[in-house]
């Protein structure tokens, strides 16, 4: 009698408490031998339901949720929120609060791309960089605490301008830092620009064409990566908060992981240029706008007047409400492009809230990336893609 | 949209070009030859503009029926000049909450936000069904549709036809009925709660000691109507 061997493909599970999953990823990984035939993400784990919470809040009690999608890139996500608002009711934003919110928005790219690169190397091996980079993002969590009071969550960015005005001591460190960041993305590039390791592992792994880009949904340095020279802050038109600055857009050539590795250095570079452009050229005057009817009045005014204290009271328990309409707008957020849809039916609630989360499109492509590759190489495109779960299961 | 009303929309929006920026006037410029091109798959297009200081944008709404659908969106993504060809989100709304809902108006509502590369522009598309209407997947034209499409389906319970993955994906394994429809409590149905005498998590019925309170009212504050400057040409 003949026996027969029946050979089937391993499946492993992988995650989701995985210190490369970054968060809460599990994967089912089909395995053959140790290339990777078919790998199935299962997001959700930290779904919390953002979107249902955010249509029975107000509109000012809706901005600290979206600070916690992306827990990396906060203020980011505070500014698309303001941006859809303002676009809805109309609301001036003074010169200063925009360039507040520049100098706000870089630090917060910088301190998003000193994450991805270094927890990337910690996953691929090279764990010093990771130690140097969180020394840098505890300087810049600082400036966050002293403009915001917090060190994460920072409900700076407000619609119609920001919470608080800045002080000049806080302005003289943020220059004082950015002179010596330089030599430390220096440090940075020593230690991994030529070192064969991180190249053998990062170099051709991960090819995305730029068809294939688009047709993911890719935006941010995941499309860059591949060659489209796309930045929502330089097309202009959606919105013009940095038409008076002077940066460059860096492009990949052949999207691979290593290519993105270049650009998120070569913008951690851009947005210390920006930075200290907006330092430079920082406009004195108001920070926050005056339509009365969205923004509440100040404590000084409060003490003044009785009316300003009727309208805080109001602005703060039943809220503003807006017309009826709908408005998408979306931001470069370090990851990509944020985007928030926004339908009002004239209520002081939203009626829909719809989150477009730039991590969300680049995860649903693993399967494909990861294609014939090893299972070590999973870690890698994982790394490159800059995940973090808040923002993809909401 | 036959031949008559493409003429009124062209003739609305070459006299509106008159009082406007010379990047909104691009943009209208861009909206009279767009439409043109897409006229007999769409039934109405809203432009809708902000405009003050700070913030110039556009925003193209078209509104299409679930025949043209598929044809319109596979026409837009791979002609050359218009170029949409990133599908960068699909929203659905619920339209049982609003004021204005009856049965003959559609049920859900998908708004589709195409971004074209080439020309910087990007387009919403919104289509309006009932319940039980089966849509067209786009999967087979962008692959981003595919884990937006299964949002939606785990989400509101709206379906794909051809769609090849269509399993749940946010919410947790088993889990019953659709979150984001206008009719699901917020608070849910069910909680989770470790069992000691099991030693495990079980589901359990939602027992809550005081009722969830809605403050959910107009503001009795007047809005002012004038801030958007809204075009609607039919």
């Amino acid at each position: 009698m003949k026996s027969f061997n029946k050979v089937s493909n391993l499946f492993i599970n992988f995650g989701p408490q995985h210190p490369a999953a970054h968060g809460v990823l599990r994967l089912i990984v089909e395995l053959e031998g140790e290339l990777i035939k078919k790998a199935d993400p299962h997001i959700g784990l930290l779904h919390r339901g953002t979107e249902k919470l955010l249509e029975y809040k107000t509109f000012l009690q809706g901005l600290p949720y979206v600070d916690r999608l992306d827990y990396v890139s906060m203020m980011a996500q505070e500014y698309c929120y303001s941006l859809v608002l303002e676009s809805i009711t109309g609301i001036e934003v003074p010169k200063r609060a925009l360039y507040l919110r520049v100098i706000f928005l870089e630090i917060t790219r910088i301190l998003n791309h000193l994450l991805a690169l270094t927890t990337h190397a910690l996953d691929v091996g090279a764990m010093t960089p990771f130690l140097w980079a969180f020394e840098e993002r505890e300087k810049l969590m600082e400036f966050y605490e002293r403009v915001s009071g917090a060190r994460l969550h920072a409900n700076y960015i407000r619609p119609g301008g920001v919470a608080w005005d800045i002080n000049n001591d806080l302005l003289d460190d943020i220059y004082l830092f950015l002179s010596k960041f330089s030599t430390h993305i220096m440090e940075l590039e020593n230690v991994l620009h030529f070192n064969r390791i991180w190249r053998q592992r990062l170099v051709d792994i991960g090819v995305v064409s730029a068809k294939t880009a688009l047709n993911w949904g890719f935006t941010g340095v995941m499309l860059r990566g591949s060659g489209i020279n796309w930045d929502l802050r330089k097309s202009s038109g959606f919105n013009n908060l940095y038409k008076n600055f002077d940066f460059e857009v860096p492009v990949g050539k052949k999207g691979d992981c290593y290519d993105r590795f270049l650009i998120r250095v070569e913008e951690m570079k851009q947005s210390a240029k920006i930075i200290k452009q907006a330092l430079d050229n920082l406009p004195t005057g108001s920070f926050l706008g005056h339509n009365s009817k969205v923004i509440a009045p100040s404590r000084f005014q409060m003490r003044q007047s009785m009316e300003s204290m009727i309208h805080h009271f109001k602005l703060y328990t039943e809220g503003f409400s807006v017309f009826k309409s709908k408005s998408y707008q979306a931001l470069e957020a370090p990851k990509g492009e944020f985007g928030l849809f926004l339908m009002s039916d004239g209520k002081s609630v939203p009626y829909r809230f719809n989150i477009r989360a730039p991590g969300y499109f680049h995860l649903q492509s693993l399967n494909e990336m990861s294609k014939n590759l090893m299972i070590a190489d999973l870690v890698t495109i994982i790394g490159t893609q800059d995940i973090v779960f808040g923002e993809v299961d909401r | 949209m036959d031949e008559r009303s493409v003429r009124l929309v062209k003739m609305s929006l070459v006299s509106q070009k008159k009082n406007l920026s010379k990047l909104t006037k691009y943009y209208y410029v861009y909206a009279i030859s767009l439409i043109r091109f897409i006229s007999p798959l769409i039934n109405k297009i809203t432009i809708q503009n902000y405009v003050n200081k700070t913030h110039s944008m556009v925003d193209y709404f078209l509104e299409i029926s679930e025949k043209n659908m598929f044809l319109f969106f596979s026409l837009i993504s791979k002609n050359m000049t218009y170029n949409y060809e990133q599908l960068i989100n699909i929203t659905c709304v619920d339209n049982l909450n609003l004021s204005n809902y009856n049965k003959n108006m559609g049920r859900f509502s998908l708004i589709y936000v195409l971004n074209s590369i080439n020309t910087g522009s990007r387009l919403l598309v919104s289509l309006t069904f009932s319940a039980n209407t089966i849509i067209m997947s786009l999967s087979s034209i962008f692959k981003s549709a595919t884990w937006l499409e299964r949002e939606i389906y785990d989400l509101f319970g709206v379906f794909f036809f051809k769609h090849n993955d269509l399993r749940r994906i946010l919410t947790d394994y088993g889990f019953k009925g659709f979150p984001l429809r206008k009719d699901f409590p917020l608070t849910g149905y069910v909680e989770l709660r470790y069992n000691e005498e099991l030693k495990s998590v079980k589901y359990q019925r939602l027992k809550l000691m005081q009722e969830y309170r809605y403050f959910n009212f107009e503001s009795p504050w007047k809005q002012d109507s004038n801030l958007i400057k809204k075009h609607e040409v039919f």
